[in-house]
């Protein structure tokens, strides 16, 4: 199925939920309404033409020029070949979205890694601990105003 | 210090004993396998066949820090993984010497300017004795390391010296 | 110097020699290795992470179990020993049967400890929780 056929069935279905998409490019991807992407997701995963049964990746984005957070979800059906992302907008301040881990196991450490990195909180995890930092570390690494702090359990941190 | 350390004026007894202790232990250093990252490849490299560490005595890879003389830092040293690394060197029995193997571990290598996670190096962590360049360095220059190391280990004296008169100097 | 007066020094300081040399070797080390005792050095080894809790746990109540039974069938082991070995003297003086029969007797007594342990569970190595059992 092409980029352009599977966005059809997903409007067909979401109809206003479904707030953008971009079918050109080298990363086609839905934009979808944060409220509405654990239902969005569980389509995509159950629907017998679509059948998008592997997560390779969660990535969260800060546009900090636009004071948004934008989480990204690459998905690929190992059946039939096809993929497709699926994004949804967060507002910066308060970056909240539920989990999918429940929908496909990956999720569960490209969660920890979002959180971790660029701090969006993923309602519903099990256990959204720091996976990369140390546990006790402040900040998220990736955010565009991030400062190293100047040391760590006695250690200089910046070379 | 050992108990005949700092006793006896240097002479030819107390380098003829030197000698003897020297060659036994740079002969037989065992090293913990402490492969963090992609140069624990080039570390079991250097321990396999064509490489033989095993030749110069340093083949029996210790697990535990209690049993090893040697602790070769193979790869990148993040800051979860320092607090570890401190633990770890602080439970060797002396004596102890630490090789920094790769870019990594000598100064954060690739990862030095923007590297969020990683420690800029293990000597900010712990003593190194030898630094062993390259990214990943070849096994040849991880057995030169060893052999730097093997010469550093030959300098030491249990003569009474200017740096250990009276004082209870840590090996 | 009699011929045993010769042999005994001889063992004497054979066996001096040995324990010299294990002595003999412990205090070269003692002498020349350092002694820096403390800090983190004393700690519990445990990969690097600080320990939790103590070591000292109870173990587990299975390997009583499998322990107990060794020994109890090791000691019936060690009785069927002499009996094997006089039993064709006692079939020779014609008791053979009697004595076949009352060592089955008491093997069979054993063997029927063994089966209850089998039938009930306790051999199992994963056994059901005590809610599931009926």
């Amino acid at each position: 199925m092409t980029v352009l056929e599977i966005v059809d069935i997903l409007k067909h279905r979401f109809g206003a939920d479904l707030v953008g998409s971009v079918v050109e490019g080298t990363h086609p991807h839905v934009v979808v309404r944060a409220e509405k992407l654990v239902s969005v997701c569980e389509f995509l995963r159950d629907d017998e033409k679509l059948r998008f049964d592997l997560l390779r990746c969660v990535s969260g984005v800060d546009w900090m020029g636009k004071n948004l957070i934008e989480v990204s979800y690459d998905l690929i059906s190992i059946r039939f070949g096809h993929a497709l992302a699926v994004k949804v907008i967060l507002d910066r301040a308060k970056p909240q979205v539920e989990t999918v881990s429940g929908i496909w196991q990956a999720a569960n450490w490209h969660e920890r890694e979002a959180f971790d990195l660029v701090g969006v909180q993923f309602v519903g995890h099990t256990d959204l601990v720091r996976i990369l930092m140390p546990e006790d570390w402040v900040g998220h690494p990736l955010r565009k105003d991030y400062q190293d702090p100047v040391e760590y359990h006695g250690l200089k941190v910046k070379p | 210090m050992a108990l005949i350390e700092g006793i006896f004026e240097p002479g030819l007894a107390v380098t003829s004993v030197d000698w003897v202790l020297n060659w036994a232990r740079k002969r037989s250093i065992f090293p913990m396998t402490f492969g963090i990252a992609c140069c624990a490849i080039e570390m079991m490299a250097a321990g396999a066949s064509r490489f033989d560490l095993d030749r110069f005595g340093a083949g029996a890879f210790r697990a535990t820090p209690r049993q090893s003389d040697l602790m070769i830092v193979a790869g990148t040293v993040t800051f979860k993984m320092a607090d570890r690394i401190r633990r770890l060197w602080e439970q060797m029995a002396e004596p102890r010497y630490v090789m920094a193997m790769g870019a990594c571990s000598i100064s954060g290598g690739p990862y030095h300017l923007h590297g969020y996670h990683v420690v800029k190096g293990v000597d900010l962590v712990i003593p190194v004795d030898v630094y062993v360049p390259g990214c990943p360095p070849r096994p040849e220059a991880l057995i030169e390391g060893l052999i730097r190391l093997q010469e550093k280990i030959g300098t030491h004296t249990i003569a009474k010296t200017r740096d250990n008169f009276g004082l209870k100097k840590k090996l | 110097m009699t011929e045993s007066g010769r042999f005994l020094i001889g063992i004497l300081l054979f066996a001096a020699a040995g324990v010299a040399l294990g002595l003999g070797a412990l205090l070269f080390g003692k002498l020349v290795r350092p002694r820096n005792p403390g800090g983190m050095k004393d700690e519990i080894y445990e990969c690097g992470e600080p320990t939790v809790g103590p070591a000292w746990v109870q173990f587990d109540l299975r390997f009583y179990v499998v322990a107990l039974l060794f020994v109890v069938f090791d000691v019936e082991i060690a009785m069927l020993y002499p009996w094997a070995v006089i039993y064709k003297s006692l079939v020779a003086q014609g008791i053979g049967v009697a004595a076949f029969w009352e060592m089955m007797f008491f093997f069979g007594l054993i063997v029927l400890g063994f089966l209850y342990l089998w039938r009930f569970g306790y051999l199992d190595w994963v056994r059901a929780t005590g809610d599931e059992e009926t």
